[in-house]
């Protein structure tokens, strides 16, 4: 743990979901346990997309499953909690889990095809969790499916139920995932990831799609990404992981506008731009550390440009602007 | 010219053994030139022709209808010695190098492959070069005895480039090289592409859907949709200027 308290994300409205503290780690037998994440601290407010971004390795899916208690085998929350709706999510016994996980949060996974059922046909698994969560009937729940898949623009929805997911588009399959996680109308999508494998057109599809349901039903989204500039144009508020901490976190406007950490600053140079691009593009030197690996003081020390003897000592997450944090001494 | 492709066309023929579909054009009518030195770009999404284009080059799918020239040769015309000769100077690396890695070799054995293939390095001087090729994409020498699973993506795609550049190839085909790496993965092998490139002097032809690697890289552009070059031209001015609906929402998708 980091030395000092973190400072508690101030917002203007009222937390959906407050994360405080939250360790995860990954059991070993006959060697000391490995941290996945540590000190993760983040809130989502109702009716806001929060984006979380960070490379592979750095934790961020990870923290999303252990909100849904779907943390692989031998990888356990350790630490902090997790306040959703007046309960702590960590707390709660795997019977409570399963009636907040589909119905109250609900997760878009990453890879569409691996994550629907390929000998069941699309209209059964739209409907299961109205099937487990509720006493609707089928007819009833039959009319619901078509709606949800019209509502994510599948077209010829009444027809296509029927359909198997081979039949479906990587598009559309991942529409049906949404569909899916909607059907309970749950406050709070855990979406990770859910575009990486699609074409950029039907990837903006469904950010608009995002878009429209926190319009339309105040629906509050924590969106899981590798890529800048899908969240700097869908998120309202950012918390860039590393190494499993959050290193950085504030509205979007500040998070672009004025990266105050090296790491923050080092991905927004590293990644191609339309037009304007530099020569060469910057380059983080070194590679993303392995959770084992131990590291003396800040996590980002040994590839950051910037570091200095006092970085030997773990920085705590500091308000560098009014909603603006970072764990950098330099910030 | 290195490449000129005229009026191409390929149709895959759709359903089974017993039924039959209409097919699907994978490229129609395409026609494009590459020079010595220049870095082309191919966008486009699913479905739109690119990596058949690719692969057609390559001479790894054979084409119904028009020509390709490289160096002047007509491809599909080649006898033994001249395609064994093109198969030298035209290298690919794909998305997923490690599909083309065996697995029971050494990195350094499949790299060395490439000079036993060519003869022009004596025997004894080989593990020099394997060396020095992973030196120049930025290896430790000493990975040369790794197997391709104990490396990282980002490794491995390095690793796939220097075995590509061990036959002296003129012409680079890239199909979607980066688009498995993280964003500063990715940045490290894009600006390793292009130092070689300047070094090296090969051309090169990136096949992609994400337009910023393509602006980055790239002098000038195809975009492809439905196997058809609906827009070509110098990349800035594409991106900046898009004449076709298409184009347009791909721009303004990648904004």
């Amino acid at each position: 743990m980091t030395e000092g308290k973190t400072p508690v994300d101030r917002g203007s409205g009222k937390a959906l979901l407050a994360v405080e503290g939250l360790g995860i780690e990954l059991e070993r037998r006959a060697l000391p346990p490995v941290a996945i994440a540590r000190d993760v601290s983040l809130r989502v407010e109702e009716g806001e997309i929060v984006g979380l971004i960070g490379e592979s390795g750095s934790g961020k899916t990870m923290t999303a499953k252990s909100l849904i208690g779907l943390l692989p085998e031998r990888i356990h929350v350790v630490a902090g909690r997790a306040m959703f709706r007046a309960r702590d999510l960590f707390a709660l016994t795997p019977p409570q889990m399963r009636a907040v996980r589909g119905a109250e949060i609900a997760l878009i996974p990453q890879d569409a095809l691996h994550a629907l059922n390929p000998v069941q046909v699309i209209g059964r698994q739209v409907g299961e969790p109205v099937e487990v969560h509720t006493r609707r009937g089928a007819g009833d729940i039959r009319n619901l499916v078509v709606r949800l898949l019209e509502r994510v623009r599948i077209p010829d929805a009444q027809a296509r139920t029927g359909d198997y997911p081979h039949q479906f588009s990587g598009g559309m399959q991942q529409r049906a995932l949404t569909a899916m996680a909607l059907s309970m109308e749950p406050p709070l999508i855990l979406a990770d990831e859910p575009t990486t494998a699609l074409d950029v057109t039907i990837q903006a599809e469904i950010i608009a799609l995002i878009r429209d349901l926190r319009a339309q039903t105040g629906t509050s989204f924590l969106f899981i990404s590798h890529d800048l500039g899908l969240v700097s144009s869908l998120c309202d508020r950012i918390y860039v992981m590393y190494a499993g901490e959050i290193v950085e976190s504030g509205t979007r406007n500040e998070i672009f506008g004025r990266p105050h950490h090296p790491y923050t600053r080092a991905l927004m140079g590293a990644a191609p731009r339309l037009l304007g691009n530099p020569e060469r593009l910057s380059t983080i030197p070194g590679r993303i550390p392995q959770p084992s690996e131990e590291i003396a003081g800040c996590r980002f020390r040994d590839r950051c440009p910037l570091a200095e003897s006092r970085c030997a000592t773990p920085p705590a997450l500091r308000e560098v602007a009014e909603g603006h944090t970072a764990r950098c001494w330099l910030a | 010219m290195l490449v000129q492709a005229r009026s191409l066309r390929k149709t895959f023929r759709a359903g089974g053994l017993f039924r039959r579909g209409a097919g699907v054009l994978a490229l129609d009518d395409v026609s494009f030139s590459l020079a010595e030195g220049e870095a082309l770009g191919v966008v486009g999404e699913s479905g739109s022709g690119k990596s058949t284009l690719l692969r057609t080059i390559l001479k790894l799918t054979p084409y119904d209808a028009g020509s390709i020239t490289f160096d002047g040769a007509e491809i599909a015309a080649m006898d033994r010695v001249a395609l064994r000769r093109f198969r030298q100077r035209v290298q690919p690396v794909f998305q997923n190098p490690y599909s083309t890695f065996n697995p029971r070799f050494s990195v350094g054995a499949s790299i060395a492959l490439g000079f036993e293939l060519l003869g022009n390095v004596e025997k004894a001087d080989i593990p020099g070069e394997v060396a020095r090729l992973l030196d120049d994409v930025g290896l430790d020498p000493d990975l040369a005895r790794a197997l391709p699973h104990q490396l990282s993506g980002g490794q491995r795609q390095r690793a796939a480039i220097a075995r590509a550049l061990a036959v002296k190839p003129d012409l680079l085909l890239l199909d979607e090289p980066t688009s498995a790496l993280d964003v500063s993965v990715q940045a490290q092998v894009l600006n390793l592409f292009k130092d070689l490139q300047r070094r090296y002097g090969f051309s090169l032809m990136l096949v992609t859907h994400d337009l910023p690697v393509v602006t980055f890289m790239c002098d000038n552009l195809l975009v492809m949709k439905s196997g058809a070059i609906v827009e070509r031209g110098e990349t800035g001015t594409v991106v900046r200027d898009p004449e076709s609906d298409y184009t347009r929402k791909l721009v303004s998708s990648a904004l």
